[in-house]
């Protein structure tokens, strides 16, 4: 069998980044929490919200070590599977790494290590700006990763030069790179996102405990901060979404007519869900909102929008995943929406903890933030395609020239130490979580 | 100074502070290989613990500003050097995740593997890294389109092997002498056998690896001839070293850890000052050499990236020394765990 060298460089980075995705936002939405608790703490002296920043520093430390484990590996792959790619943007998008690097690694691991260790060696103050340090840190991390990506979504700021025998993007206006036409929007909906997953976290583990009839006054505590704190995310999320998508509209038009199946330049539909039909060119079994889209885009229900008949077929990203997975997202936000929406109205009347089946509900909840920031990205990602920087670059002239069968190796390493950890991430926050909270 | 030369003088900067930093960590995560009793284990946990990982951050900022300032040399590098890399990021993971889950576990039979995981991972890490310094330093194939057209077997050979050794021997030497001064006086008496039989590992691939590099690679020796400069970092790297064998004997890990401190630093020095202005060497033809002039990026990058550079490591430098300056001192029984 032929292997096929850019399938395999795609499906490795496919399998890093999104088993990377898993902690990051649930640490940067864990470590806004435990800002607000250890603040809690030291405005009001209540020992209950010192117990509960500590409870929960535990879970976001298990956790980031696997996002930091994870992440070494993204650093370095751009190098080993995608030289091409690295040689070509090195000059702006590389630029975008070692910023992160500089200004938002450096931070978050050294207050890091005082926030998870340092509880006996500084004052609560030094300990609540740790916290906010590494909470900061976490989104300038973010910022600038996001910028790095949406640069490869809508390139600005650069000019294309020859460089020895090929062609390389170099920067000519720092500031254009950095607020890119996507940069901001997407670093607003990501770092909500993250607020969510946090929140959503927080909320499961919380009801567990309730409805076990365990570390009530702890639990009950933890949802009356984590419950409005995800409400107001996932209502933000509604408008970050929108400006978005946009966005997407603006500059990558073929993607946003993959997401939503839509072939044919005019008046655009919205679908609830359906299967986008490549060869007939239309979206089977759908159920759909006439001009939904046209009124999302431009705020009535009959103004054209461009279609994917503006641009070759093989220019069309995967239109199943794009479409299923942008659906997901949207489907499952919505889901978390209601959710939130009408615990808190329970909360206001006073009865929510005596809601069982509500409570139960946030249990199982907690896998949809999860799948809607992945889907997310998916849809972000993959709707790209076939660009690996939008316009300039294809997917397939960016690989290494690495042997395919390297690249098979080292993805099935990844995949079984992946498994290993993926196993163990599960084992110890188990273990934490049947522990509980303890007073100190 | 030249922009290219800023950004060489910069990664170096970032590569000595990986190795100084994560080069106690690693090495001295190896030597719980032969510590036997659980309080000493326990001394090398708890005082790796809170520093490892701002450590590593050193590696992955040297990484991301060697991408932004010499793409060309990054993706040659990274693409031709696969296997080692992958390895490297799969002990780094291993070490990571051992490192943290370790005290949550009770079997002792569990707490032994972790051990071992944690000792291995950490020497392997050290001898891939010595082997591509190793590799760097000898030239590897490259073609006149920057591409590796080697094998594995290009990347690792005797010589880089020695190189693996001695980066390993060095490092474990410098990452003992750490615990044995966060430990105290039981931690050093149970290291202190050891520390002299890695000095000798150390000192025998030292002159080994020292003479084959002057004598085997002509394009060292017409480098160190070229530049007296090295000179000066050749004699404070010999002062330093007798520095180790004086304080080690002396039985002093305080004063050994800061003159292996010092001897890596020069060491690197000599290495950077020896490899200018090359990045990648060709083995097959000279003039494919990479080098800080053209396999940079743009002057207008490099210019914007020093500016950042110029805000950022002055804060990188204090960030370290918060944490340190926390974290000073003995290994305390009640440092926090979580």
């Amino acid at each position: 069998m032929e292997l096929d060298p850019v399938l395999l460089a795609r499906i490795q980075f496919a399998v890093t980044i999104m088993f990377h995705y898993i902690f990051p936002p649930l640490t940067i939405g864990l470590a806004t929490l435990m800002v607000i608790m250890e603040a809690c703490h030291l405005k009001t002296g209540n020992k209950l919200y010192h117990d509960m920043a500590h409870f929960w520093t535990k879970m976001f430390a298990i956790s980031f070590v696997l996002g930091v484990a994870s992440g070494i590996v993204m650093e370095f792959q751009f190098g080993t599977n995608w030289s091409v790619y690295s040689r070509y943007v090195g000059d702006v998008f590389g630029s975008a790494l070692a910023i992160e690097g500089i200004f938002a690694f450096f931070m978050e691991s050294g207050f890091l290590a005082i926030l998870v260790f340092g509880r006996n060696r500084v004052s609560s103050k030094m300990h609540l700006f740790s916290t906010f340090m590494v909470a900061l840190g976490a989104t300038f991390s973010a910022t600038w990763i996001i910028i790095a990506n949406s640069w490869q979504q809508t390139p600005a700021g650069f000019h294309l030069v020859e460089h020895g025998s090929s062609i390389r993007a170099e920067m000519v206006d720092f500031w254009a790179v950095v607020f890119n036409p996507s940069s901001m929007i997407r670093l607003g909906h990501t770092l909500v996102g993250a607020y969510i997953n946090g929140a959503f976290f927080v909320l499961a583990v919380s009801a567990y405990y309730l409805l076990k009839n365990i570390h009530v006054e702890f639990a009950k505590k933890c949802i009356s901060i984590a419950l409005p704190f995800a409400l107001f995310f996932c209502l933000l999320s509604l408008y970050t979404g929108h400006i978005q998508a946009q966005s997407v509209g603006k500059y990558q038009p073929t993607k946003l007519a993959a997401f939503e199946g839509h072939f044919k330049t005019g008046a655009a539909d919205m679908y609830a869900w359906g299967i986008p039909n490549e060869e007939e060119k239309k979206v089977d079994y759908g159920f759909r909102i006439p001009g939904g889209l046209s009124f999302l885009m431009h705020g009535n229900f009959s103004q054209e929008v461009d279609g994917l008949d503006k641009s070759p077929q093989d220019e069309w990203p995967p239109l199943g995943i794009t479409f299923q997975s942008y659906h997901i997202m949207i489907a499952f936000g919505m889901a978390m929406i209601g959710l939130t929406g009408l615990a808190f109205i329970f909360f206001l009347k006073g009865n929510l903890f005596q809601q069982k089946w509500l409570l139960f509900l946030f249990i199982p909840a907690l896998i949809l933030p999860f799948i809607c920031n992945q889907a997310g990205w998916i849809a972000a990602e993959v709707g790209r395609q076939p660009w690996i920087v939008y316009g300039l670059l294809k997917t397939k002239d960016a690989i290494s020239n690495v042997s395919p069968v390297l690249v098979l190796t080292s993805l099935i390493i990844f995949c079984i130490v992946y498994s290993v950890l993926f196993v163990l991430w599960l084992h110890f926050l188990g273990k934490q979580i049947k522990k509980g909270p303890e007073s100190i | 100074m030249d922009l290219n030369l800023f950004w060489f003088i910069t990664c170096a900067f970032l590569l000595s502070g990986y190795a100084i930093l994560d080069g106690f960590d690693l090495g001295g995560a190896a030597n719980i290989l032969w510590c036997k009793k659980e309080e000493d284990k326990q001394v090398i946990y708890k005082s790796i613990g809170p520093v490892w990982d701002g450590n590593e951050v050193w590696l992955v900022t040297f990484g991301a500003s060697f991408f932004a300032a010499f793409p060309d040399a990054y993706a040659t590098i990274f693409s031709g050097f696969y296997l080692p890399l992958i390895l490297v990021l799969v002990c780094l993971i291993t070490r990571a995740i051992t490192i943290e889950f370790r005290n949550k576990l009770e079997s002792p039979r569990a707490r032994t593997i972790y051990d071992t995981l944690f000792g291995t991972s950490s020497l392997l890490v050290l001898v891939l890294l010595g082997v591509a310094g190793g590799a760097i330093i000898k030239g590897v194939p490259v073609n006149e389109s920057r591409e590796f057209v080697g094998s594995f077997w290009d990347i690792v050979t005797p010589y880089t092997v020695l190189g693996g050794v001695l980066i390993a021997s060095v490092m474990l030497l410098h990452g003992s002498f750490y615990v044995s001064m966060k430990g105290g006086e039981e931690m050093q008496k149970a290291l202190a056998k050891s520390q002299r039989i890695l000095f000798g590992v150390f000192l025998v691939t030292y002159v080994v690896t020292v003479s084959l590099s002057i004598f085997a690679l002509p394009h060292v020796a017409e480098s160190v001839e070229a530049k007296p400069i090295a000179w000066v970092a050749v004699a404070i790297a010999v002062l330093a070293v007798l520095s180790v064998l004086k304080s080690m004997l002396a039985g002093k890990p305080g004063k050994a850890f800061a003159s292996t401190t010092v001897a890596i630093l020069a060491h690197l020095a000599c290495y950077v000052i020896v490899l200018f202005p090359n990045l990648v060497i060709s083995s097959l033809n000279e003039y494919w050499n990479m080098t800080v002039y053209n396999a940079a990026s743009s002057q207008k990058t490099l210019g914007i990236m020093q500016i950042i550079a110029i805000i950022g490591l002055p804060l990188v430098i204090i960030y370290n020394f918060i944490i340190y300056w926390v974290f000073r001192g003995k290994v305390q029984a009640e440092d926090a765990q979580y």
